[in-house]
């Protein structure tokens, strides 16, 4: 049960009823979002069950010990939060490594990342170490919002004390809400199904299967394809996840914002993936020694966090020298920037070089995304030495193609008020009329991808992380 | 009264209105669109069975050749040996993709029979035309391995001068090159002499093309040309000293050639324009003495009308003779396949049209049609099928065979038949690339010891049936 297939929606849509329907009574409707959490788990493999159950009840338990020890006994506290870090480091390195134990005759088919559950777990310990959030007591709540269903597979990460708050909290949809989710996950769906899966079949997978068979400009094309693939495929899912969660009361954080727009790496950060380059910043940057003492920290330890971000997402040289790209693209913009405003002051505002900005940016990031796709560094090298042929054929790209690139750059270019002011616009219809148009919107949606792409969807990018 | 804490009847209302335009649309339309509720539900609850169902851990099977047509992988093992042995524990093995019947590759069996057994120093040649994975060097490349592992290495064979598209290669060849207008057969808009390869590369002085030999394994070169009043000088360069030059004037419109020797070891080879234009064709990289060459002659996007329209007839007949290939392979289809009704239509005429020029050619040479492979195409619900005129074209290819007394070999069911590229696509490693038309280079290998396995079974069974005078 993907999400995305007929049968995710109509599970989710089951839960949604089946939480709303116990809205006046809160232990009901925890107890609801818990079983649809561990029958969405169950539906893969018994296993996830039983091994999540596991691990969120340690850490409920380490959560409980450090909420009853004093900040001030220091040594208890941290091996308890420690014994937390090795139950989820060591959770996610398995779930990596297994892989490459098995060989390449095997196959561990879990198409739910462990990553997003281990990041998030790992938010609460960590958090009620430092003493900057609340924990709870209640068992139920806390498996219920580590374990979130709509979330597990791909994130947004979310900090486990927000969930629990949120959970505390009666269930709360106003119509504004409402309006929202059912935008949301229908611009989910068509960017995921219409935009990231059709460059993913038509360009970017046949480019990188064989960058030998085309040209430089062909490649060169299937590396920005690339670029918009893998944002509409994860912006597209991180949509439904919000929609989706919104549908159950739950607010989870945005994960992009334009990313494409970025006048810099460390900007591309703040846009791209941003829960989780918020959590490397709070939990492992921040964790590494004087980290916002040590004069060279802002220019070391980003290669490190970056390095570490890289091997996350898969064990192998390319994610290294991603990580390493990005780390020394960090590092080498700051020391940069530092070294003008020293020299020349804070420059001021220039449209022209800000377009440069953009377009150099973007350039970068397209430069690590050929190691990102890449399933090895021969390809990567092969990629590149195909773009730098200087042969410009394009016979390959073909009409459709062109078209679902271009709609790709100008829904990046979409302002963010043009969803507000949407949102608004159905809320504020009567409410018969929002009713009806949001479920048709919706359904328009699924039926547009229907004729137009007429098959199902791939699996999500980063669902494999 | 507030919004919150209420049943969100706006929400749920929502969903409502959602499950039911997508109900009715279903019903409307007979199912093509839309959402059947009831086939949507049962899903939910389908747990799988069986061990992963409890751990996440499930073999990928491998999909390879059907276990009859595994040779091993070049060039590790002895394919005479292993044919010899599959011959004598099964002397019925027998050629299922393969109709050699009538003798249609006799000629080709009987000059691999007088290479294996030494009595002469003449070379088996083979010419293999197709479209992309062939530009690429795909499948062929393969084939030329293992068959020189088992009648000898006569050498690369044949080159175009340059790279008319990103992806021609080689196997065991760099080639790169500078200055030269490249004008190639398909989607020309006239007939033209376009020599054995179907590309001619227009240069003038400072044109220059570069060939590097991974193994230092050819010992003589022979340039291809169209010969021209006012031709113009191309030197070649042998490791960077001069080892010959070739005047390209000559009589109008001729083909013509000129060999040169290469000192033993050359690894590297230039061909420079010093003076005047020239027209070129290409290079035959030969190595003297026994052996096979195996020519791999694509055309990215080529079909049959290449051959049966597009080439020059007297030139095209004229290189085809001065290369005097034992076999000629014409393998198009693919990108015909896309037009069924021309398929249905025209496809036959042109496929007689390109048997008979080469047959006017080379009347002893053997013909063999290989059919083109299993194309996908994506249907809905993520599945993968095939086109539907490859099985037509399969059809058509084998019959033309039949009556013109060609061999025909059906790569399209010796690869697995209808729905092989989803399992190529879905398989682990893919073997087949995101159009699913062209093989990996796994793929491309099954196809090519599904070829050759066949050829030589039929080649030892040739030998049994035709005993040594």
């Amino acid at each position: 049960m993907l999400p995305l297939s007929p049968a995710f929606f109509a599970f989710a849509g089951i839960a949604i009823a089946l939480c709303w329907a116990f809205y006046r009574w809160p232990s009901g409707r925890l107890i609801v979002l818990l079983a649809a959490n561990f029958f969405f788990l169950a539906r893969f493999a018994w296993f996830y069950p039983i091994l999540l159950l596991a691990a969120a009840s340690s850490d409920f338990l380490i959560g409980l010990g450090l909420q009853a020890i004093p900040r001030e006994r220091r040594r208890p506290r941290l091996l308890l939060v420690s014994l937390s870090l090795f139950i989820n480091i060591g959770l996610l390195a398995a779930s990596k490594s297994l892989p490459l134990a098995l060989g390449d005759l095997d196959r561990w088919v879990f198409p739910l990342s462990l990553s997003f559950y281990c990041f998030q777990s790992l938010t609460y310990t960590i958090d009620l170490y430092r003493g900057t959030k609340e924990g709870t007591r209640s068992y139920i709540s806390h498996l219920t919002a580590t374990t979130l269903f709509t979330v597990i597979v791909a994130g947004p990460i979310n900090r486990v004390s927000d969930l629990l708050q949120q959970l505390r909290r009666p269930l709360a949809l106003d119509r504004s809400g409402t309006a929202r989710a059912f935008l949301l996950i229908s611009s989910g769906l068509m960017k995921k199904m219409l935009i990231a899966d059709y460059l993913g079949d038509n360009v970017v997978n046949r480019v990188f299967d064989t960058p030998t068979l085309y040209s430089g400009a062909e490649v060169l094309i299937g590396v920005y394809a690339y670029a918009l693939q893998i944002y509409y495929d994860f912006s597209g899912y991180t949509d439904i996840a919000m929609g989706v969660s919104l549908l159950l009361g739950l607010k989870v954080p945005e994960n992009f914002n334009r990313p494409y727009r970025s006048v810099s790496i460390p900007d591309f950060w703040k846009r791209w993936h941003i829960t989780f380059s918020n959590w490397l910043r709070d939990y492992v940057y921040s964790s590494l020694p004087n980290a916002y003492r040590w004069k060279g920290a802002p220019y070391l330890y980003p290669i490190l966090v970056f390095l570490i971000g890289g091997l996350w997402h898969g064990i192998g040289w390319t994610f290294v020298v991603w990580g390493l790209l990005h780390g020394v693209g960090l590092s080498v913009t700051r020391l940069f920037q530092l070294t003008r405003n020293k020299q020349f002051g804070k420059p001021r505002p220039n449209v022209a070089l800000r377009w440069l900005s953009i377009f150099l940016t973007f350039q970068f990031v397209c430069l690590t995304w050929i190691y990102f796709r890449a399933p090895d560094l021969k390809t990567a090298q092969l990629v590149l030495q195909r773009i730098g042929s200087g042969s410009w054929t394009v016979d390959n790209i073909s009409r459709p193609m062109i078209y679902v690139l271009l709609a790709g750059v100008l829904a990046h270019a979409i302002p963010a008020k043009w969803f507000e002011k949407a949102v608004s616009l159905f809320a504020e219809w009567p409410a018969l009329l929002q009713v009806v148009a949001q479920g048709a919107v919706l359904a328009g949606a699924v039926l547009l991808i229907e004729v137009l792409s007429g098959r199902g969807a791939a699996g999500f990018v980063y669902g494999n992380f | 009264m507030s919004e919150l804490n209420k049943f969100p009847l706006n929400a749920l209302g929502g969903l409502v209105v959602f499950a039911a335009v997508l109900a009715g649309v279903h019903f409307t339309t007979s199912g093509r669109y839309g959402t059947d509720l009831r086939s949507s539900l049962p899903p939910i609850v389908a747990f799988s069975h069986g061990p992963s169902a409890w751990l996440p851990i499930v073999p990928v099977p491998v999909p390879g050749a059907p276990e009859a047509l595994a040779v091993p992988h070049p060039p590790v093992g002895n394919v005479s040996g292993a044919l010899a042995a599959m011959m004598a524990a099964n002397p019925q093995a027998d050629t299922d993709y393969l109709d050699d019947g009538g003798g249609a590759l006799d000629h080709f069996y009987a000059a691999l029979r007088t290479e294996d057994e030494g009595h002469s120093d003449v070379q088996v040649r083979i010419v293999h035309y197709g479209d992309s994975p062939t530009t690429a060097d795909l499948i062929t490349g393969d084939a030329r391995l293992i068959l020189q592992s088992r009648f000898g290495n006569g050498g690369p064979g044949f080159l175009l001068i340059d790279r008319p598209w990103a992806w021609y290669g080689h196997n065991g060849v760099d080639l790169s090159g500078d200055g030269w207008t490249i004008e190639t057969a398909v989607n020309s808009p006239r007939v033209a002499r376009y020599g054995l390869g179907g590309a001619i590369f227009t240069g003038s002085a400072g044109a220059v093309s570069r060939i590097r030999l991974q193994n230092a394994d050819t010992t003589v070169v022979e340039l291809q040309y169209l010969q021209q009043q006012n031709g113009g000088t191309v030197e070649v360069l042998a490791d960077g000293s001069p080892a010959g030059q070739v005047q390209t004037a000559g009589a109008d419109g001729e083909n013509g050639a000129a060999t040169i020797s290469l000192p033993p070891g050359t690894k590297e080879l230039e061909l420079r324009v010093t003076s005047g234009t020239v027209k070129l064709f290409g290079v035959a990289l030969d190595r003297e003495g026994r052996g096979l060459t195996y020519d791999s002659i694509g055309l990215n996007g080529a079909s049959t009308t290449v051959m049966s329209r597009a080439f020059d007839e007297a030139s095209f007949a004229a290189a085809l003779q001065h290369r005097r290939p034992d076999l000629v392979i014409i393998n198009y289809g693919t990108n015909e396949s896309t037009y069924l009704s021309y398929v249905n239509t025209q496809y036959e005429i042109e496929l007689r049209r390109a048997i008979a020029r080469v047959r006017a050619a080379l009347p002893e040479t053997s013909i063999l049609i290989m059919s083109p492979m299993d194309r996908g195409i994506r249907g809905s619900g993520n599945t993968i099928g095939t086109y539907p005129a490859i099985p037509v074209i399969v059809g058509i290819q084998q019959r033309v065979a039949q009556d013109t007394g060609c061999g025909f070999f059906d790569t399209y069911q010796a690869m697995g038949g209808e729905g092989t590229m989803e399992r190529w696509y879905n398989g682990h490693p893919r073997m087949v690339a995101a159009d699913l038309i062209h093989p990996s280079p796994q793929g491309a290998r099954i196809v090519a010891q599904a070829l050759t396995s066949q050829l030589l079974i039929g080649y030892e069974r040739y030998v049994q049936t035709h005993p040594a005078r």
